[in-house]
């Protein structure tokens, strides 16, 4: 058993990969209930996008640079507008068509754009390459442990997401039509509200999310490495799941809590190693776990809708 | 008769099968069609086709097992898992682990691979018992990434000896046995399509009973299929259980396939959503779409970089395409149903 000390690295690593998956199942969460699609394209997007934005840099920024000058600091921005474009380019070219069927096979149609990224991505940079983006950080002491600033921006942006969003959905009249919309689709089209543009908002803000998610998780996974962030996502929905695609600060906890314990399940050697190894299946497994405990009292009824 | 009903208008109206539907439409078409796909895997094949295209057929009869599997549980259950690739890996795993330990004949470490897959798919099916749709998918993925990562911390598959063993280096990997009377590539190519027609004839013969009958009813409406007296718990377990024992079996010989050095990767997470992917492509609701979803995902990319471009466009790509294959599946098949007037 490590010390408590020793401890606190993974703590500061986890709440930044936690801040990752939070701000990731936000993007998802506003997404699902907007339109009813699971991005499950986020991870194959982002990466597109630091790909690009990775061959913008020039192809060679796998060392921490202290400064990025001229136009290589564009990249940055173009790696968030990539993802945007991409996002919104679904939305309301190839969304629409598949919007009148169930939310299962709207995802399955994220599948199909994700595996159609991750096909392009894999031919045109050469996978068997180790490449990075860095952002330029700092490091510093804190209560004994190593903290980068892209840590801690990590977090910051995390909270401000979260509170953006649930400030933007409570108060604007973009967001009460964005929660009509989730609460009943037909109905808040009868009311007047305009689906289509509503619709093309959110596809839009999950976008911009996923940019900005993508321009600090390469940092902190210190690689561009396609499958880990194409995936990336599939860890992400633990978060979304235990806040049952609805609720941002339960999302938001849930995810800062798994990214926590993944990380701190790191230092266990001797009989407990197997917990620093098994410590990936965290988030399936509370997802997993939360599925179980959502559905528990489930109802089902003759035309085919699930009562709660 | 009368004048009304010799109008043109009415003689018009009158339905016209189609040629082709009335063949399809014969009871002896099915069994026919399976005579001569068995007969042309089994002798045409071999007596055409090189060993690159053996090879590429051998993959095509495992991955035409896992696909049905994960089409009889979306097509005929309406369960979308996409956690057969778990049970393909642990099919995979344990026959390895087995042929190393112990020197029970193939078939049998087959059969076990395959009952020990559909005992963990019992177990993955209970809490997705109480879901469907969406969170089915979603819960199965993570089962699925689950195993990948148990799989991946085992150090599968490694070539140790014993059930347990692990060796260093990956030259040191031992190949898994294979059946006496199948040692060289085309005699194991035979072994596979003869295992790959009895899981067929399995899947078929089971949904031709009543629990054919009882996952038609369970797909249609839960409540419905409840409310007429269906166990519709026993049911969907013996849906996960059937199609886990299939792609247990399908792991099983594609474990034979690959001298050493099998990796996670036939088994991840990108594994699971490409199959539901070609499953889509490939048809799901008759179990020919297994076999058509195989091809598609194994030699008809093969075959299009040798005959057609002539260069590795279509491999090189592959993926891209089968992501653009599925959104043009889903959109035809919506414009489909909703040109049908049916609610999609």
């Amino acid at each position: 058993m490590p010390g408590l000390g020793e401890f606190w690295p993974y703590i500061i690593q986890g709440l930044a990969f936690g801040a990752m998956y939070a701000v990731t199942g936000t993007g998802l969460v506003v997404l699902y209930r907007t339109t009813g699609v699971v991005n499950l394209a986020f991870g194959a997007i982002g990466c597109m996008g630091a790909h690009i934005a990775w061959s913008l840099l020039g192809g060679s920024l796998s060392k921490p640079t202290p400064i990025v000058h001229g136009l290589r600091i564009l990249a940055y921005p173009a790696l968030v507008l990539i993802c945007a474009a991409i996002t919104l380019l679904y939305g309301m070219w190839i969304a629409p068509k598949l919007a009148r069927r169930d939310p299962l096979v709207k995802s399955l149609g994220m599948v199909g754009v994700a595996l159609f990224l991750l096909g392009i991505m894999k031919e045109r940079w050469d996978t068997s390459k180790p490449r990075a983006i860095v952002l330029p950080s700092k490091k510093f002491t804190v209560a004994g442990g190593v903290v980068t600033t892209t840590q801690l921006f990590a977090l910051g942006f995390a909270i401000l997401v979260v509170v953006v969003v649930s400030v933007f959905l409570k108060s604007t009249a973009t967001g009460t039509a964005m929660r009509a919309i989730a609460n009943d689709r037909e109905v808040s089209s009868l009311l007047g509200v305009p689906i289509r543009r509503v619709e093309a908002l959110a596809w839009l803000g999950s976008g911009v999310i996923c940019g900005c998610v993508f321009l600090l998780l390469p940092p902190l996974f210190k690689s561009l490495d396609q499958g880990t962030l194409t995936w990336f996502v599939v860890g992400a929905l633990g978060g979304a799941i235990v806040g049952q695609f609805r609720s941002l600060p339960v999302t938001f906890f849930a995810s800062m809590v798994i990214g926590v314990i993944e990380a701190v399940l790191t230092p266990f050697r001797g009989s407990l190693q197997f917990m620093g190894e098994y410590r990936k299946t965290t988030p399936f497994l509370v997802a997993v776990v939360a599925i179980v405990w959502i559905s528990r009292r489930r109802t089902i009824t003759l035309s085919g809708r699930e009562l709660r | 008769m009368t004048a009304l009903d010799d109008s043109p208008a009415l003689v018009d109206a009158a339905p016209k099968v189609p040629a082709v539907a009335k063949v399809m439409g014969n009871p002896w078409f099915e069994p026919a069609a399976v005579v001569v796909v068995l007969a042309v895997g089994l002798f045409a094949i071999p007596a055409f086709f090189d060993s690159f295209w053996i090879s590429n057929f051998t993959q095509m009869g495992v991955f035409s097992i896992v696909c049905a599997s994960a089409g009889l549980l979306y097509g005929r259950v309406g369960l979308v898992s996409l956690g057969q690739v778990a049970s393909y890996g642990i099919g995979c795993w344990v026959t390895i682990r087995l042929s190393f330990a112990t020197s029970l004949p193939f078939p049998v470490l087959l059969i076990i691979g395959g009952l020990v897959a559909a005992v963990i798919g019992v177990l993955i099916g209970l809490p997705a018992l109480r879901v469907s749709g969406l969170y089915l998918a979603l819960v199965t993925l993570m089962l699925a990434a689950g195993v990948e990562i148990v799989l991946a911390s085992i150090k599968f598959p490694n070539g140790g000896g014993g059930f347990r063993g692990i060796v260093e280096t990956l030259s040191d990997i031992r190949p898994t046995r294979r059946p006496s009377f199948a040692g060289t590539d085309t005699a194991y190519y035979r072994f596979i399509v003869v295992g790959a027609f009895a899981m067929f004839m399995l899947a078929s013969f089971v949904l031709s009973r009543k629990p054919g009958r009882a996952w038609a009813s369970i797909r249609q409406s839960e409540a419905a299929a409840l409310a007429a007296g269906i166990d519709v718990t026993r049911y969907k377990l013996w849906a996960f259980a059937l199609a886990a024992f299939m792609a247990g079996v399908a792991g099983g010989l594609f474990a034979g396939t690959v001298p050493k050095g099998i990796g996670v990767d036939a088994f991840n997470r990108q594994a699971a959503i490409f199959l539901i992917a070609v499953v889509i492509m490939g048809g799901i609701y008759s179990l020919w779409g297994g076999l058509l979803g195989a091809f598609f995902a194994t030699c008809l990319l093969k075959f299009l970089t040798q005959n057609v471009i002539g260069h590795q466009f279509w491999t090189r790509f592959s993926l891209s395409l089968f992501g653009f294959g599925l959104l043009v599946n889903l959109i035809q098949s919506t414009k489909a149903a909703e040109k049908k007037g049916i609610e999609a």
